[in-house]
């Protein structure tokens, strides 16, 4: 199993430094999240890109929504070529930045056409070539005589950002790996057999090995009090919005409390605020048990043993979500989760 | 009047920053960089330039919120921005290439072409202040959430509009840190430059440093030939000859335009096949629209030029953004030796 890390928004200069140590300490693949007041998240691994080696990087998720499939291309090849061939991308349905655009509502809304649009992005991008100029003509995205004949690196890497079932089959027919968001252990095998079900469908000449990346929260730190008081704070964009993410977690009667006082936990999310104010804290530290990596430095053994079950259930991939300090957190998954995967 | 560089868009970023780097020592005030529908990326491509050089300024040149919302335009401009240590500029237009290539046909009218340059300008400028923004309820872009983007530390990034026609003139100097036009002649700046005028008249808050440049095609080498072969298989884009207006006189007699209009597919023909050759259209008619909308020949006619660049510098312009096409390398020495010694060096 590989680890990669998805790090909190911040300067080019400090990814490169963070995904330099990732490359040092000998991990795969760093992530920018893509947020609606943060720097740009193809030009906040330029810099990485030219100073290192061997570690892959890019933007997790751009919604084909709020930018072009033919300017996600320009992007992600030009990020492609500064890095001799390791960016990565993640297209998702669109998420917070949408929000911001004013493109959606809220989290729980979705994009009427968004399977389709991402379908187009992917096939799009799939169609890409240095040397054959082609025309794209979708229900949504349109593209005319494209040659980036500049684009000569070694093709990027494709995800599909993914929970639900539709995208999961779209990702198992298109992507090269796919990026889950926080699924819990409870859902993990049935989210894993539909991926499985759908590599029947998978696209002449991709490759059968499709990535299956699970983001995780990681919020280990010397003192557990503080841990869960930070994985509290982002509790909200675990996706706490769905009764069914909190279900195996918590009992009915705390899924509806939940559910009453959504607007309060965006708020404090929002403020960066211990949303324990809003609904009590063992209720949230129930989900943060079920739905985080969370505890003390001093103890991953159960962190270890989740990480492992999912490993099992058939993810081949984890992507660390950092906070805090994340150069404390490479460090520490290097020295004691990564020895345990090996 | 200092004197800018555009280049060709299809660079790698290495070959951009080599020639950041030179034009930086030679004095040019600004590179910008092509935003195309097939090429990199401009923002991303100029990072290395950005990294290698302390002075010149980087632009992006033009960016339609057509093709990409005001709110990402604002991040990629501000991220680069704060890597350059606050020399980034953006010029933001209607239309592009971009958007053809999209299947989004310009049709400025339906589009509010005017009003979505404007509301993305006011966007950008809000997104790109570091300040708290609440939000904007533009008609056509908007902004539903509260940001502000306490990261940029830098110098505020310039926010220039791609201005040429004279309500865009006139909002350009209402509201934007400086224009760029297009392909303006010297006969015809003193009439676009009213339009500006009215607007930076019409202001609300004074313009520090309100910045007029003038996009200019530059194709002279030492060798005429090639200077010629280029000049005409790139004429088709000057701003002479674009629909709808298709202006070009008084450079040619009325019945001349009407031919030039309905061979305009020859001269886009010189361009895609590279060949330069306009087909059905007399070399004299070609070569008096060359003359009038760009700088070609060979070094001979570099001081003609020059005369023809005081008549910007006259009429107001503060940067006229010199064009480049083949061997950007050479034309930038070009220029830096026979034209920059006679304007202000940055």
């Amino acid at each position: 199993m590989r680890i990669h890390f998805i790090f909190e928004p911040d300067s080019p200069g400090r990814f490169r430094d963070l995904g330099r140590l990732a490359e040092q300490l000998g991990f795969e693949a760093v992530w920018a999240p893509n947020i609606l007041s943060a720097r740009d998240p193809f030009l906040a691994f330029s810099l990485l890109a030219r100073e290192s080696r061997t570690v892959r990087m890019g933007p997790v998720a751009i919604s084909p929504f709020e930018l072009h499939p033919l300017k996600i291309a320009n992007a992600v090849l030009t990020l492609n070529e500064l890095s001799g061939g390791r960016a990565n991308l993640v297209i998702g349905g669109g998420g917070g930045t949408m929000i911001g655009m004013g493109l959606k509502p809220d989290r729980r809304a979705t994009h009427p056409r968004m399977v389709q649009g991402v379908r187009e992005c992917m096939e799009f991008l799939r169609s890409v070539s240095p040397t054959a100029p082609f025309n794209f003509n979708g229900e949504l995205f349109q593209a005319q005589n494209y040659l980036p004949d500049w684009a000569t690196a070694p093709a990027p890497r494709l995800y599909v950002a993914a929970n639900r079932p539709r995208m999961l089959a779209l990702a198992a027919e298109l992507a090269d790996g796919v990026m889950l968001s926080d699924i819990s252990l409870h859902y993990i095998g049935d989210t894993v057999a539909t991926l499985r079900e759908g590599l029947s469908r998978r696209r002449n000449g991709l490759s059968r090995d499709l990535s299956i990346n699970n983001l995780l929260a990681w919020h280990v730190q010397p003192d557990r009090t503080a841990a869960y008081a930070e994985a509290r704070r982002k509790l909200w964009v675990r996706g706490i919005w769905e009764r069914a993410r909190n279900a195996p977690f918590v009992d009915a009667a705390a899924c509806d409390l939940i559910e009453k006082n959504l607007p309060g936990l965006a708020l404090a999310y929002q403020r960066g605020d211990d949303p324990a104010g809003v609904v009590p804290r063992q209720i949230l530290d129930a989900l943060v048990d079920g739905l985080t990596l969370t505890g003390a430095c001093n103890d991953l053994t159960g962190i270890i043993d989740e990480i492992l079950a999912f490993r099992r259930a058939g993810v081949t991939e984890i992507g660390l979500r950092l906070y805090g300090d994340p150069e404390a957190a490479i460090r520490l998954v290097a020295e004691q989760v990564a020895p345990a995967l090996c | 009047m200092q004197i800018d560089i555009i280049l060709e868009p299809d660079l790698t970023a290495a070959q951009v920053a080599e020639i950041a780097v030179a034009a930086e020592n030679h004095g040019f005030r600004t590179l910008w960089h092509s935003n195309y529908h097939q090429n990199p990326d401009a923002f991303v491509n100029l990072v290395p330039a950005a990294l290698a050089t302390k002075k010149i300024k980087l632009g992006v040149l033009a960016i339609s919120p057509y093709e990409t919302h005001p709110l990402k335009i604002a991040n990629a401009l501000l991220t680069l921005n704060e890597i350059s240590g606050g020399r980034a500029v953006a010029a933001i237009g209607g239309g592009g290439s971009v958007m053809g290539a999209t299947g989004i046909k310009m049709d400025p009218k339906a589009q509010r072409m005017l009003r979505g340059v404007r509301e993305c300008v006011e966007i950008v400028k809000q997104v790109t202040s570091g300040k708290f923004v609440q939000g904007y309820q533009g008609e056509l872009f908007k902004l539903s959430r509260p940001l502000k983007n306490s990261w940029a530390k830098s110098a505020k990034a310039g926010i220039f509009t791609c201005s040429t026609g004279p309500r865009m003139l006139e909002m350009a100097g209402k509201i934007a840190d400086g224009t760029q036009m297009s392909d303006v002649t010297p006969e015809k700046i003193g009439h676009h430059m009213e339009h500006l005028r009215a607007g930076l008249a019409a202001r609300t808050t004074p313009a520090e440093d309100f910045r007029i440049g003038n996009f200019w095609a530059w194709h002279i080498k030492a060798d005429r030939d090639k200077s010629m072969y280029e000049a005409r298989r790139e004429l088709v884009f000057r701003g002479e000859l674009l629909p709808p207006k298709y202006d070009m006189e008084p450079y040619v007699t009325a019945e001349e335009r009407q031919l030039v209009i309905d061979k305009w597919q020859n001269f886009a023909k010189a361009f895609w096949t590279r060949s330069g050759k306009i087909e059905d259209v007399p070399e004299s008619i070609v070569n008096r629209l060359i003359a009038a909308c760009s700088s070609a020949g060979d070094m001979g006619d570099i001081d003609h030029q020059i005369e023809r660049f005081r008549v910007f510098e006259k009429a107001g312009l503060t940067e006229l953004s010199i064009r480049l096409f083949d061997e950007p390398m050479a034309g930038l020495k070009i220029v830096a030796d026979n034209v920059l010694p006679h304007f202000e060096r940055y």
